[in-house]
């Protein structure tokens, strides 16, 4: 059975609302407005270009809106009048609806991953981070699996409540967070961020965020006033070591180009 | 006869005087040259120093980044367009085809024009910089004036070199056999080849390692002998040669034009670059100490150079599509205008696909430095405030990429037999949108409170994997495999049954032969990474499966199933994509970064392999039916439009992504802006701002086109008028390929 192409259409439409708006949110969480819109739109614009990629299919696709327009039947004419009343009531009662918002406070335009200072001040001492590649810690090969094991000490001493024992932002606390603690085993979070970043973000907690898309409401303390230098680049290795994903290393070029810092 | 006697003598004169000048701008060329390797010191300015000049009701920031965005734009075009005016010319001469040869000529009609009008940008750009930023430019003047003198002789270069070859189009045809011509041919022929036995010599090192490595000297004793033996050929009598050609030496002028565009947006990248990734810079004793050259070549010089080379050729060729999509529109149905302008336009659109499919990795490459160069810089572009432009950017080119495919899928109306193919379009609009999907999807969200509670933070448990490179680098390569596998479908759409393979030319035969072994010597050498030996096994199964692949299509090719060869190549590029793309997650960062090499090399093999396999399956095969052109439907024109507002715009985006991520710098780290344009703007204000650039480039260029089109509507007049008939064109219903 051959199907219309309007019919087509139509069942692409359903089934694409039906995986945006049912599989994805029963299989993980719900997509937020924005990005739903996203995927809506750019399904009906693919479908747009689905029918009239070519000249037998837009003529089969559009003949019907060409008869609803033109046509001087006995059906045409009042269904014209009814199409041209209820279709911009309904596209004048969604924008209002759109525009006039709700009660929910407006979605947020956070940067995860602010830019650091190339240097922090840290406890009076200047830490130029641009130079710091590869934590100092590692350098001392022979005792790095003794800094890891005070790192998990640390861990589980300071940070545990919040960011869990999975080390998955699933600590005792997180709910009450937002925004929630990081996810340390995530691809996004530590797995693409060098040390020296780590440090920083640990080091001058969420009111040492820059001013830059301000404001930030991360609740992580400063523990620059609680932690050595040391400690902190022991737990630094801890979270790499048990994660399993291996620090960003910069990559400082020089050769022929000059060099970077 | 006396006439004759004093136009020689006023000949003779104006030779000698053109020499006189030539000797002495060269002399000049050589003390500027001297200067670029002498070290200078030059303080940084204070606080105090800087100067800053007022600019009405704008501001001095948005007054110069729209003259500088509009400067940009007009100069891409005019340094890609004569790249692809060479390529079609050299393409008409060897073919012998006319209208080839016109189409070329028609774009230097528009190139001419678009000329001037960057000029005119520059200089305003030059006032501006000098008024608004007088320190500032101060400083840079002090570091990079050789190089400053050498651009506006190059610019020299530029404009005689063009006109040479827009003047010289009708005239430098044929062959002559006088000596000076040929003498001037086989010097012009030495100047254009000179680089390309430069890279020869390169080529060597450059594949035993230890990168580039050429003898200066050695070049020029090997350029001399190269005249040399050009001028033989060129004068042996009663013989004829490619020197004798006069076309031969107006394409040598093209190749010129291009060499000096190029250089010239090299050394103005270099001024740009300097700003983002300075080098040469002593902090603690506030000076910068070196050469010219040292500041040149700063770290992201050569990514600037190789991603902006690139895109001018996409974004040259999407303006010109789009004015022949005008003409198109404008032209009367089942015209010979139409039918022109049809084929003008699906060459424009060709030429802007063959640089949109580099251009993501030339994009990838640049950004990798940037990072390379600077942490900070890195994550203020990828993670920090500038993420969002990307966002937008990867909109554009998922409209790109869908609006490339549908225009290729709409001209198959216009090719009898292409009915045939047409069930693959569903299939291909079903990967390009599931592509596009996940391309577009950002890391982090936009979301509300109740929103993010849901998901458990900013990223969504499950979208959120497709916000990271692996998945985009993904993407983007199958998107430009089905991009590539529209083509061929495109292609082969009025060819009718296959010439068996046993009947096909030994030139053929071994053209395929060396392409597939070329493309498995090329895998080697951009998968094996030799220096880490815990890498070495996955990369060596990976070659072998990727030679093995090429070597059964080939053998596939060999026994009359050339096009089950072709998908065995596609279902391999797919599979190593897919596969890189999963185990991108699994891996460190730095592990991820060398898996793009080895996805984008994979779909570069198979660019190679089955292209040369179409081209030798379905040569000599009977044709179905001619092509049509000029029976295209009109949205398909529409489309054009899209592809060039979508080029113009991400070029806006794009360029205020890499000057702005310098921040409250001039020179990032080195010299701080004081003024009170210091501020990021928001994103809003900034896209605001390059919409408007993009819509008053939009208008002048319309205005240039008009401009064009008066003159060739004089033109074709004149010619009707001289030889009592209209000029050429092609015939709709027929014509090329």
């Amino acid at each position: 059975m051959r199907l219309s192409i309007h019919l087509k259409s139509l069942l692409t439409l359903i089934a694409a609302i039906f995986v945006f708006s049912v599989v994805v949110p029963y299989v993980s969480a719900p997509i937020p407005g924005q990005l739903y819109g996203w995927y809506v739109i750019t399904t009906l614009f693919v479908i747009y270009l689905y029918v009239s990629s070519s000249e037998a299919s837009w003529e089969e696709f559009i003949s019907p809106v060409r008869q609803l327009l033109l046509a001087r039947t006995a059906l045409m004419k009042p269904l014209r009048i009814v199409v041209f009343i209820v279709v911009p009531l309904i596209c004048g009662w969604y924008f209002s609806t759109w525009a006039a918002g709700g009660a929910t406070p407006p979605g947020g335009l956070r940067v995860i991953h602010p830019t650091p200072p190339s240097s922090v001040n840290f406890q009076g001492k200047q830490l130029v981070l641009q130079d710091i590649s590869v934590s100092p810690i590692r350098e001392d090969e022979a005792h790095l699996a003794e800094h890891i094991e005070n790192g998990r000490i640390i861990y589980y001493e300071n940070c545990f409540f919040c960011h869990g024992d999975a080390l998955q932002g699933k600590g005792h606390f997180a709910q009450g967070f937002n925004p929630a603690p990081a996810d340390f085993q995530a691809s996004g979070t530590i797995a693409q961020l060098s040390e020296s970043y780590l440090f920083w973000r640990i080091a001058k907690g969420g009111p040492g965020l820059p001013s830059e898309s301000t404001p930030w409401d991360s609740a992580m303390p400063i523990w620059e006033d609680f932690l050595t230098e040391e400690e902190i680049w022991q737990v630094i290795a801890y979270l790499y070591d048990t994660t399993g994903h291996e620090p960003r290393v910069m990559d400082h070029g020089g050769g022929d180009h000059g060099g970077g810092h | 006869m006396r006439r004759c006697r004093v136009n020689n003598a006023q000949e003779q004169a104006a030779k000698r005087r053109s020499l006189a000048l030539v000797f002495l701008v060269g002399l000049l060329l050589l003390g500027v040259g001297a200067e670029m390797v002498q070290a200078v010191e030059v303080p940084l300015p204070t606080k105090e120093d800087m100067v800053y000049g007022d600019f009405p009701v704008v501001g001095r920031r948005v007054a110069v980044w729209v003259i500088a965005q509009l400067h940009l734009m007009f100069g891409a075009f005019v340094v890609g367009v004569p790249l692809f005016i060479l390529i079609i010319e050299i393409l008409g001469a060897a073919t012998k085809n006319q209208q080839y040869d016109d189409l070329a000529h028609e774009f230097t009609r528009l190139l001419s024009v678009a000329f001037s009008t960057t000029a005119i940008f520059g200089g305003i750009l030059v006032f501006f910089l000098i008024g608004l930023y007088p320190t500032f430019m101060n400083f840079l003047a002090s570091i990079f004036f050789p190089s400053m003198v050498i651009y506006v002789f190059l610019f020299f270069g530029e404009s005689f070199s063009m006109y040479l070859y827009y003047f010289g189009w009708d005239s430098l045809k044929g062959a002559s056999r006088n000596v000076g011509a040929v003498i001037g041919t086989s010097a012009l022929s030495v100047l254009v080849l000179y680089p390309g036995l430069l890279l020869l010599m390169a080529l060597p090192s450059l594949f035993m390692g230890g990168g580039w490595a050429v003898s200066f000297p050695v070049s020029y004793v090997l350029a001399g002998v190269l005249f040399v033996a050009l001028l033989a050929h060129g004068l042996r009598p009663g013989k004829s040669s490619f020197v004798q050609s006069r076309k031969w030496m107006h394409i040598c002028f093209g190749i010129l034009l291009n060499y000096f565009g190029l250089i010239l947006m090299m050394i103005s990248n270099s001024w740009a670059t300097f700003m983002t990734s300075p080098s040469g810079i002593d902090l603690d004793a506030g000076v910068f100490s070196g050469t010219t050259w040292d500041a040149m070549r700063n770290f992201t010089w050569m990514p600037v150079n190789l991603h902006r080379f690139i895109a001018n050729i996409a974004f040259g060729g999407s303006v010109v599509a789009a004015y022949a999509a005008f003409r198109f529109l404008a032209a009367k149905r089942n015209s010979p205008e139409r039918a022109h302008y049809d084929w003008m336009g699906y060459i424009g659109n060709f030429i802007a696909l063959i640089g949109l499919i580099p251009l993501p990795f030339a994009g990838y490459w640049l950004g990798r430095e940037i990072y390379g160069y600077d942490q900070q810089l890195g994550i203020t572009m990828m993670g920090g405030i500038f993420s969002w432009l990307f966002i937008l950017q990867a909109v554009l080119i998922g409209a790109l990429f869908l609006g490339a495919n549908y225009y290729l899928w709409l001209g198959m109306e216009r090719i009898p037999g292409s009915e045939r193919y047409r069930k693959f379009t569903p299939v291909m609009l079903g990967v390009l949108t599931v592509c596009f999907l996940i391309w577009l999807t950002p890391h982090s969200l936009v979301a509300s409170l109740e929103e993010a509670r849901k998901m458990g933070g900013a990223h969504h448990p499950m979208l959120g994997v497709f916000g990271v490179m692996s998945a985009k680098n993904t993407v983007v390569n199958l998107m430009i495999l089905t991009t590539f596998l529209s083509f061929l479908l495109y292609r082969r759409g009025n060819k009718g049954d296959r010439v068996p393979f046993a009947e096909q030319s030994n030139a053929s035969k071994v053209t395929l032969m060396i392409v597939a072994a070329l493309g498995i010597v090329l895998m080697w050498q951009l998968n094996a990474p030799l220096a880490d030996p815990a890498l070495m096994t996955g990369r060596l199964i990976l070659w072998a499966f990727e030679s093995l692949t090429v070597v059964v299509a080939v053998a596939l090719t060999l026994n009359d199933r050339g096009t089950v060869g072709q998908a065995l190549l596609f279902a391999m590029s797919a599979i190593v994509v897919v596969f890189y793309g999963v185990y991108g997650y699994y891996v460190e960062a730095i592990v991820r970064i060398g898996f793009s090499i080895l996805q984008v090399s994979s779909v570069l093999l198979v660019l190679l392999v089955a292209t040369t396999i179409d081209i030798v399956i379905f040569r000599g095969a009977p044709l179905v039916g001619e092509i049509r052109w000029g029976r295209i439907p009109e949205r398909a024109q529409y489309v054009l439009f899209l592809l060039a507002t979508s080029f113009t715009w991400l070029m806006g985006l794009m360029g205020y992504a890499r000057s702005g991520l310098r921040t409250h710098w001039h020179i990032f780290n080195v010299m701080r802006d004081y003024s009170s344009d210091a501020f990021t703007p928001t994103l809003g204000y900034a896209c605001g701002v390059i919409s408007i650039i993009v819509l008053v480039f939009l208008l002048l260029v319309s205005f240039i086109f008009w401009l064009a089109h008066m003159g060739s509507v004089g033109h074709a007049q004149e010619e009707a008028v001289l030889h009592g008939g209209a000029s050429p064109a092609l015939q709709p219903g027929g014509g090329a390929d």
